[in-house]
């Protein structure tokens, strides 16, 4: 073989070995869903007036179509230019600081997100193509605590008030330090209105779970559970805002670590 | 590397005292040069205009660069302070440090650079690395390039190395070397057949022919196309580039096609769709009269060192863009940004210039250029099936059901999408006396906000006139004034502010009817003064007014401006980055040695 052949030769495999050529029938390989332990919980920065938005919030409905209430979805409009729409609004306080407390929202991009408040190769703030592979690093984990939630109207009469009762039980395995809190969100599914879905202005686009208000705070309370077993609370929260529409809403519970932020579980309850 | 103050300080009195002591050099042998370039601001709220809540006092990005050249031997550094940078950079672009370092070793016509190091294969289809400051962009790779002229027509380029992505100095990395997670690495052959054929020497022809490969390699990571379906990621993409130009007389031709092999990524929704790109181009030149034609077909050639990536950064390769860069203030209101999923582009120009003498040319000559582009995207039907099966939905550009793992789409090779921009301009040059010139220029425009700014409204069509006048009363005194009317199609959108799809005026793309004036004094050759303000009619009212002064003294130059920007894109080569609405003193000051 002459030195030309040899130098073909060497090239072409150089050029082979550069290459990976993944052909049809061999781009996914199946992961075992019986290792999803934990509820996790996504939390969507999304705007009104963000094109690709609407993809984001397909993602978390095809995630909740597979594993159920295993996926617990929450859309937080925080106050930015992508939520200045003047005649529909969606924003809510609470969205913004949530934000703030994670990232810097003079430069927000969306839409993005969180799973759990936790980090994914060491980021905090992730893109929505990139939630799938967070949500697997949290689903399969084992935490010793639960939480179940009830949430129901409270009626004078037969009349429905603004009032909610909401109960929240936390069953765990181990005790639990006062490092811990609980967060209870208000979230409403079922809201028509603006949503520039694509770069085409809709009005009857239908918005879910959306953050209306943290009821307990923005960090909740912390409680501590001595030694292993079930504490129990009820509460009763009142709203104002005559534009919520409770019999659409739920009510979500997160038990979290108080220094990190991190959610370790939650629960959901629809308000009945 | 990462530096603290004191390092800093060192550098910069280093950089200070060389370029003081350079002037004592030879200029035979060994050589020292370098620039400073620094643009601050003192920024200021102004909700009308909508800046949003400001925060910092000062802002600036700058730049130093010191250069070492000799006959053997180059190397050069760049210190880049970007602590606070101005607005419109995303937080990852802050940082200081020296993220340009290099050697270059050369004999007779051969090199060898260790470093950083730009560079380009053919038009860039596959492989650009370049800085552009005003849109951040700095993808040099760190590592090896290595040049060879071996024979007489023949070019030879290898190179590899780790991509520049911000400031990403890691704990373990304080001379910056980890730079992205995977490596580039290429190479590009050029043969000038003209220098071996007796013929075409002779007979004035110039016949190159290129050939490019390009690699980049990246781990795999964990990407899921649903909970329970992990996507098989290539970690090497590749990318080759074949190219013929030809130059005879007057007459230049150039062909280019490039392809790429499966790339998901979060530019294509993770599909494994090759990607390719075509372009053509003819040239007619000589003295007075100029033509240029050119089409480029580019189909899912974004090609980046980071899959995950978004915005303009780690991109490997540059489109070029087909359309022209204007520096009038209204043509360049809405400017185009090249779409790298896919578009077909063309552009044709025509140049001539009327001698002098003649009706047309009067006294001293009168100049005529025309330009037109023309953008369109492809004519994709997306898929879904894994097997790249038949379609299910033709034609949505925006599909609901998710692509990733797919073919994601087809597109016939001739089939034009929705037009994305339309440019088409006159403008004529004339010379009226020793003391006066007028330039006016006509511009029609189309712009597709869906599709360039994925904002929710129609294509928006400008009829826009400028006229540009020049006096130039004497060597120490000169004028120079604008003035400028853009006529707009109606907004597409409501103005009822009681309706669900309603707009604020500032928010939107299309404000309307626009009107801008300048007027540049130029005194004792070396001072100038301007005063400018763009005015908008339509829908918003509001003025942008901007005044300042610039001196410039041998390699020093020095601006102060105060006024108001628009919230806008800026733009270079089709590559843009978007800037908010700011307000203050700007002071830019340049010195090169």
């Amino acid at each position: 073989m002459n030195k030309t052949n040899i130098f073909i030769t060497v090239l072409a495999t150089i050029i082979l070995l550069a290459c990976d050529e993944i052909p049809a029938g061999k781009r996914t390989t199946n992961t075992d869903s019986s290792a999803f332990k934990k509820p996790v919980v996504v939390v969507d920065f999304t705007g009104v007036d963000c094109t690709n938005c609407p993809k984001a919030a397909d993602n978390i409905k095809s995630m909740h179509e597979q594993v159920g209430d295993k996926i617990i979805g929450v859309a937080m409009y925080p106050d930015c230019s992508f939520n200045h729409h003047s005649s529909f609004d969606l924003k809510c306080p609470e969205a913004t600081e949530y934000y703030k407390a994670f990232g810097d929202i003079s430069k927000i991009v969306l839409p993005s997100g969180m799973v759990d408040f936790a980090n994914y190769n060491n980021q905090p703030i992730i893109d929505y193509t990139l939630w799938n592979s967070a949500v697997l690093q949290r689903i399969t984990l084992d935490v010793p605590i639960e939480v179940s939630l009830n949430a129901s109207i409270i009626k004078e009469g037969d009349n429905p008030t603004r009032k909610i009762e909401i109960t929240s039980k936390i069953t765990t395995k181990s005790a639990v330090s006062d490092n811990t809190a609980l967060i209870l969100w208000l979230i409403e599914d079922g809201i028509v209105g603006y949503q520039n879905d694509g770069g085409n202005p809709r009005n009857d686009y239908t918005h879910n779970h959306v953050l209306r208000t943290a009821i307990n705070g923005l960090w909740g309370e912390n409680f501590s559970v001595s030694p292993a077993g079930m504490s129990e609370k009820s509460i009763i929260y009142e709203t104002k805002e005559n534009k919520w529409k409770l019999e659409n809403c739920s009510v979500v519970g997160l038990v979290i670590n108080a220094a990190t932020k991190e959610i370790i579980t939650a629960g959901k309850a629809k308000i009945s | 590397m990462k530096l603290n103050f004191k390092v800093i300080a060192y550098v910069l009195t280093a950089f200070l005292a060389t370029a003081v002591c350079k002037r004592g050099l030879a200029q035979e042998g060994p050589y020292l040069s370098g620039s400073i370039q620094s643009d601050m601001l003192f920024p200021q709220a102004d909700s009308v205009i909508g800046t949003g809540v400001v925060n910092d006092k000062f802002l600036s990005n700058t730049y130093l660069n010191l250069n070492f050249g000799s006959e053997y031997v180059d190397a050069g550094a760049r210190l880049e302070l970007l602590n606070k940078p101005l607005p419109g950079f995303e937080k990852e672009f802050a940082g200081a440090g020296i993220p340009n370092l290099y050697v270059t070793g050369k004999f007779k016509n051969n090199s060898l650079t260790l470093g950083n190091f730009y560079d380009q294969f053919g038009s860039g289809l596959i492989f650009r690395t370049y800085e552009e400051r005003a849109l951040g962009i700095d993808n040099s790779l760190r590592g090896a390039r290595l040049f060879l002229q071996p024979y007489k027509g023949i070019r030879f380029k290898l190179l590899g190395g780790f991509q520049r992505i911000y400031f990403n100095y890691g704990e373990n990395n304080a001379w910056g070397f980890d730079f992205t997670q995977g490596a580039v690495w290429g190479s590009d052959l050029e043969l000038n057949i003209n220098e071996w054929i007796k013929y075409l020497q002779d007979n004035n022809w110039n016949v190159m022919l290129g050939a490019s490969f390009v690699s980049k390699y990246q781990p795999k990571e964990d990407i899921y196309r649903t909970l329970t379906e992990k996507l098989n990621i290539p970690e090497n993409v590749a990318a080759g580039d074949l190219r013929l130009q030809v130059q005879k007389g007057d007459f230049g031709l150039l062909a280019e096609y490039a392809l790429k092999s499966n790339d998901p990524s979060a530019d294509n929704n993770y599909i494994y769709k090759k990607g390719s790109a075509l372009l053509l181009s003819g040239t007619y030149s000589r003295k007075g009269l100029s033509a240029m034609l050119q089409i480029k077909r580019s189909d899912n050639m974004g090609y980046r060192s980071i899959r995950t990536q978004r915005g303009s950064t780690a991109f490997i390769n540059h489109l070029p863009a087909f359309t022209q860069t204007h520096t009038y203030a209204l043509a360049a209101l809405r400017p185009y940004a090249t779409q790298p999923m896919g578009e077909w582009a063309l552009q044709g120009s025509f140049g001539y210039t009327f001698k002098k003498g003649t009706s047309m040319g009067g006294k001293y000559g009168t100049t005529f250029k025309l330009n037109a582009s023309y953008v369109s995207g492809l004519k994709k039907s997306y898929i879904t099936d894994l097997e790249g099966d038949e379609p299910l939905i033709s034609g949505d550009p925006n599909p609901k059901y998710d692509i990733k793992g797919s073919d994601g789409y087809t597109a016939p090779f001739f089939g034009f999408g929705e037009t994305y921009y339309t440019d088409i301009n006159v403008e004529f040059i004339k010379k009226f006396s020793k003391l006066f010139s007028l330039n006016a220029t006509y511009l029609f425009q189309q712009y597709n906000p869906r599709v360039i700014v994925s904002e929710p409204e129609d294509i928006v069509s400008s009829h826009i006139l400028v006229l540009e006048g020049k006096n130039q009363f004497s060597d120490n005194f000169g004028l120079r004034y604008e003035l400028q009317y853009l006529l707009a199609s109606p907004y597409s959108g409501t103005n009822d502010p009681t309706a669900s799809t309603y707009r604020k005026p500032i928010e939107r793309t299309n404000q309307g009817d626009w009107v801008f004036a300048l007027v540049e004094a130029s005194l004792f050759g070396n001072l100038m003064v301007f005063g400018q303000n763009m005015y908008n009619i339509g829908s918003t009212k509001l003025n942008y007014y901007n005044i300042g002064v610039t001196y410039n003294l041998g390699a020093h130059r020095l601006q102060v401006a105060y006024g108001r920007t628009r919230a806008g894109y800026n733009c270079s080569g089709g590559v843009c980055r978007y800037v908010p609405a700011f307000k203050g003193i700007q002071i830019s000051y340049n010195m090169t040695f």
